[in-house]
Order: C-alpha cells, then structure tokens, then sequence
C-alpha cells in the first residue's frame, strides 16, 4: 500500500512537471493507480508490486523506471515543442521585424515626397515624426547626394580601370603590327617618289602597284619600261608645275590691272568732293556774315531808344525834387511861428495834468496812511490778552479801502461774529493748550465705542504713561501733543494747528473748540498781513 | 439772566459727562439707599439684604445713565455695523 501511495505521488508530480501529457496518458495513470490501491488494499507489497506490474500494460517495468521513462519521453516531448515553438516564433518574429522595418522606411522614403502622406503618417505612428525629420536633416545636408556622387565616381574609376586593363591587352595582342611598317618604306624607295599633287598621287599609287605585279613576273626590258614610266611621270608632273605658274602670272597681271584702274576712280572721285566741300563753306560763311551784320544794326537802335528813355526820366526826376524843396522851405519858414503859439498851449495842458495827478496822489496817501492806522489799530486789538472785538476797524478799514478790491474782498471774508467777538492772542492759545492737553491726556486711551468703564480706564491708565517732549516723530497722541507743544514755544500757531487737526476720536473732540479759536486767529492774522501788503504797495504807489 | 448759557467749551465736555455721571451715582444710590430702607424696615422685617439690593439697583441706574451719556450709540441688542471702506 505504501508502495501504491509512493507512486501516486510521483505521478502527481511528474504531472505537475508535464503538463503536455495526454489525457490518454492521465487516464491510464489513474487506472493504474486504481488497480494499485484494489489489489494492495488486500495484500502485502509483494502482493502489490505484482498487481502494479500487472497494471501496467505497456511497459512490464517497475515504477520507479515507468516514471523515470515517462518523466524521459515527456521532457523529450517538451523540448520537441519547445524547439519548434520556439523555431517557428523565432522566425514569425524575424520576418515581422523585416517586413515592418522595410515598411517603416518605405513609408519614411514615401513621405518625403508626399506632404498629405508624410502629416498621416507622423500622426498616426509612434517614432515617425523623429525619423523623417532625421532623414529629411540628412537630405538636406545633402548626405544623399554626396554617397550618389561618391558611388558614381567609384564606378567611373572601376571602368576607367577596367578599359586600361583592356587597352594593355589589346596593345599586347597588336605588336606584331609595327613590324610590318618599315619593309613597306623600304619598298617603296624602290619605286617612284610620291609627288605633292593628289591626282598624280594616285597616278603613282597604281605606278608602283604596276610595279609591284611587273616585279613578281619576270618581263623582259622591265627596268627600260619602270625607267621611262618614271620619266614621262615626272615630265607629267613638270609640265603640271608650268601651266600652274603660268595660271599664276596671268591672273597677277589680270589684278593688277584692276587695281590700277580702281585706283584711278578713287582719286578723281575725291577730287570732285573736295571741291563741292569747298563751295559749301564759302556760301555758309556769306550767309552768316549777312545775319550779323543785321542783328548788329538792330541791337545799336534798341539800345538808343533805351538810353534816351532813361535820360527823359531822369529829367523829370530832378525837377520834381527841386520843386519839392522849395515847398519844404516856404513851409518851415512859415511854421515857425505858428509852431511856438502850439508849444504854449502844450505845455500848459501838461501843467494841467501834473497839477490834477497831484492831488489824486495826495489823496491816495491820504487813504493809505489812514488804512494803516486802522491795521495798526486791528493789530493791536489781536494781540491784547483779552479777547476785544474790533469790528468798528474793520469798519473803519472797509471805508476807507473802498476803491481796493483785494482789501474789501479779504475784509468781507471775515466773519461778523469773530469781529463781534475777538480773537483770541498766541499766548491765550498757549495756556490754554496745556488744560486741552491734559483733557486729551486723559481721553487718550478711549476706544472708539467706550462706555463709562472704558472711559474710566482711560483716565487711570493714562495717569501712567510717559510725556513726551519736543519734535518727535509718530501719530499717536503723546506725540501729537509734544509737537504741538514744540511748536507753540515757538510761537508758530499755524503748524500746531495743523497737527492738532491729526487726532481722532475723542481727543480730536476735546480739542475742537481749541482749533477753532486758533483757526480764527490765523485768518485775521493772514488778513491783517495781505491788507498790510497792499498798504505798502499803494504806499510806494505801484499800485 | 442770559438767555443761553454760557457754551461749554470742547474740552470740558468730558469733565461735565463726569459730573452728570457722579452726581447721578449719589442721586440714585441715595434713592436707592433710603427706598431700601423703608422697604427693609416695612416689608421685610428687618432684613439687611433689600437696603444692598435697593442700593444695587440705584447704582445700576446710574451706571446705565452714565453709559448713555458716554456712548449714545450703545443701544443694547443693537450693533452697528461701518460700511467697507470703499
């Protein structure tokens, strides 16, 4: 039984290990199994070792070398697989790649001709854009045409090469050639020198090849009849040579004649122009002497005329001047008494006029010195202690400043109840500033809705803050007030107001009345100062 | 006899707010003290805490007519709300 088990096992494993076993295969191993585990259930392991022996049918082994077999036969079986799995992927793989590769670059060569083929193709597929503009960057380097060019000169040379090695072998195969040369100079010393004329060349030529038969074949008197072809030949060619130079001369003497004659022509032909060239200047002389003459005649009158005219004028010119000065001294003589009877009645208008502007100016002085009183009197009412209404200056002024504009437009600005009342001076201001700065001491602390616990908080917090003193920077209140402070001991009332404006709240509230009264001094002040002005000016009369 | 008074200056506003303030305070917890007392001495049989409680409500009288005069504008269930800075 254990045995049975043992191979159960390993057959399980060994089907883990195969998975490409047949189900035929499966089925009898279960089988057998079956068998295995009936038989051994009832007997020992002899027992079973038969009955597996007897279960197995195709091979009487025993287990361990049936599995050891079929481990064998499956992995044979495996690799048989996997070898044509792997052959034939392989192979699948190797011709996609080509295929693709060969298809990818035709698309890339297409492309570059094409504009609508090359934008779908970089669209659509991955890597494309890159490789056409890489190709397109060797075209335009002209790689292209540089390995054309390289290819064809190889080529060239190759066939320049390979028609030398076809030349030195032919001259190889044509040396016999040179030999023949020389034995036909030779030969044909023998016979007739070759004359310069083409059809006696000839003549020649069908001489010696006569010869060359003669030679062959033994006749008799064959030199006699060689010796006296050559003669006739060479009286032929002399006889040609005469009637040639004889051509000659009459055709020298023919041209002479005509270039004598033309000559002649020539000469009487340019006698005749010379002539006709000189009647031509003779006639154009007569006629532009003529015309000169005219316009000479012509010219001398009009510049009589001319100067006759400016003569009459000239005339009439003087006399008129003279004329004129007559009168000039008929009249200064008369004017001149006349002339002094005016003088007299000017200068008494002008006496008139300075008499008249006299009295206005005293008056004016006048005016100004009584405006002054009244400003001196206004200012001494500002700057008493005590608040002293002085609208009766200001009456006083504004009747007598009635012709100044900018005098009663400032004194209308002042209001009634300020003149009504008095303003108060710097230094009521200045005492007054210390109990508002102690009011506003004790506000300071004061949140913007306080109740009364705010307020009381205030005034005891305040109790322990610092004083501050002199020109110190900041917008808090303490600082506020040492500035105003500051600014008041010296005595410049309009700056400290302008920083006491900057508090808020309740601060700002306590020290209104304060700004108000300082406000009301200033504008009197700035009154009292442009009316003063005026004064001066009308005083030093620029006004 | 004038007919206004003579005007408060703008920096004694706070000192007459005090005034009124205090004077108020005795006025009322005076009130507030002998209301106390009698009730104490009628009503209540001569129990101490009606003279404090009396007293303590005179006090808050006068406290609550002292934050009016100091802030009119603390009106209790009312809150004001200032527009955004434009």
């Amino acid at each position: 039984m254990l045995g049975a088990i043992r191979q159960a096992a390993r057959v399980r494993t060994a089907n883990l290990f195969s998975p490409n076993v047949t189900r035929q295969q499966i089925f009898l191993q279960t089988r057998k199994r079956i068998y295995s585990t009936e038989t051994t259930s009832k007997s020992t392991s002899d027992i079973s070792k038969a009955a597996t022996n007897g279960a197995t049918p195709f091979k009487g082994a025993t287990p361990t070398e049936t599995v050891k077999e079929e481990l064998a036969a499956n992995n044979a079986v495996k690799e048989e697989l996997a070898k044509k799995k792997g052959f034939g992927f392989g192979k699948f793989i190797l011709g996609i790649t080509i295929f693709g590769g060969i298809a990818y670059g035709g698309a890339v060569y297409y492309s570059l001709e094409h504009e609508d083929f090359r934008d779908a193709f970089v669209e659509h597929v991955y890597g494309a854009e890159k490789s056409v503009e890489y190709v397109e960057d060797l075209q335009r380097q002209g790689t292209f045409e540089r390995i054309g060019k390289d290819v064809k000169q190889f080529n060239n040379k190759a066939f320049d090469k390979g028609k030398d090695v076809f030349n030195r072998v032919n001259q190889i195969f044509k040396q016999p050639d040179t030999v023949k040369v020389p034995i036909e100079k030779i030969v044909k010393e023998r016979k007739i020198e070759l004359p310069e004329d083409p059809i006696l060349l000839k003549l020649t030529y069908t001489l010696n090849e006569l010869i060359d038969i003669l030679d062959n074949y033994d006749v008799k008197d064959k030199d006699d009849l060689i010796k006296r072809a050559k003669e006739e030949l060479r009286e032929l060619g002399t006889h040609i040579d005469l009637l040639r130079i004889e051509d000659q001369a009459r055709i020298q003497a023919h041209i002479t004649e005509q270039n004598e004659k033309y000559n002649q022509l020539y000469v009487s032909k340019e006698n005749e122009l010379k002539r006709q060239l000189e009647d031509e200047k003779k006639r154009i002389y007569e006629q532009h002497y003529e015309q000169f003459n005219s316009e000479l005649a012509r010219e001398s009158a009009r510049h009589n005329e001319e100067l006759k005219n400016e003569l009459f004028r000239q005339s009439v010119e003087i006399q008129r001047r003279w004329i004129r000065d007559v009168k000039f001294m008929v009249e200064k003589e008369r004017g001149g008494r006349l002339a002094r009877l005016d003088n007299i009645n000017h200068h008494l208008k002008i006496l008139e006029r300075i008499s008249v502007d006299n009295a206005e100016h005293l008056d004016d002085s006048l005016k100004t010195h009584r405006l002054w009183c009244a400003l001196r009197a206004l200012q001494n009412a500002i700057e008493q202690p005590d608040r002293i209404p002085f609208a009766n200056q200001i009456a006083a002024m504004r009747h007598l400043s009635s012709t100044d504009e900018i005098v009663t437009t400032v004194l209308s600005t002042i209001d009634d109840n300020v003149a009504n009342n008095g303003v108060d001076s710097i230094s009521d201001l200045s005492a007054r500033f210390a109990t508002v700065r102690d009011e506003v001491r004790r506000a300071s602390l004061v949140p913007e809705n306080g109740g009364v616990f705010a307020h009381l908080l205030s005034i005891m917090l305040s109790k322990v803050l610092f004083h501050k003193h002199g020109l110190v920077e900041g917008s808090d209140v303490e600082s506020i007030l040492a500035r105003v402070q500051y600014h008041l001991n010296e005595n410049d009332l309009d700056t400290a107001t302008r920083e006491l404006n900057q508090l808020k709240g309740w601060p700002k509230k306590l020290a209104e009345d304060w700004i108000k009264a300082a406000r009301n001094h200033l504008e009197i002040k700035q009154a009292i100062e442009v009316i003063e002005t005026q004064a001066t000016l009308s005083s030093l009369s620029v006004v | 006899m004038t007919n206004e008074e003579k005007k408060t200056s703008s920096e004694d506003i706070l000192n007459k707010k005090w005034d009124l303030c205090l004077s108020n305070l005795l006025v009322k917890s005076g009130i507030g003290l002998s209301v106390g007392i009698v009730a104490s001495a009628l009503i209540f049989k001569k129990k101490s805490w009606p003279i404090a409680m009396s007293t303590g409500f005179g006090i808050g009288v006068a406290y609550a007519d002292c934050q009016r005069t100091f802030n009119p504008t603390a009106i209790p269930g009312v809150k004001i709300i200032k527009p955004p800075p434009s």
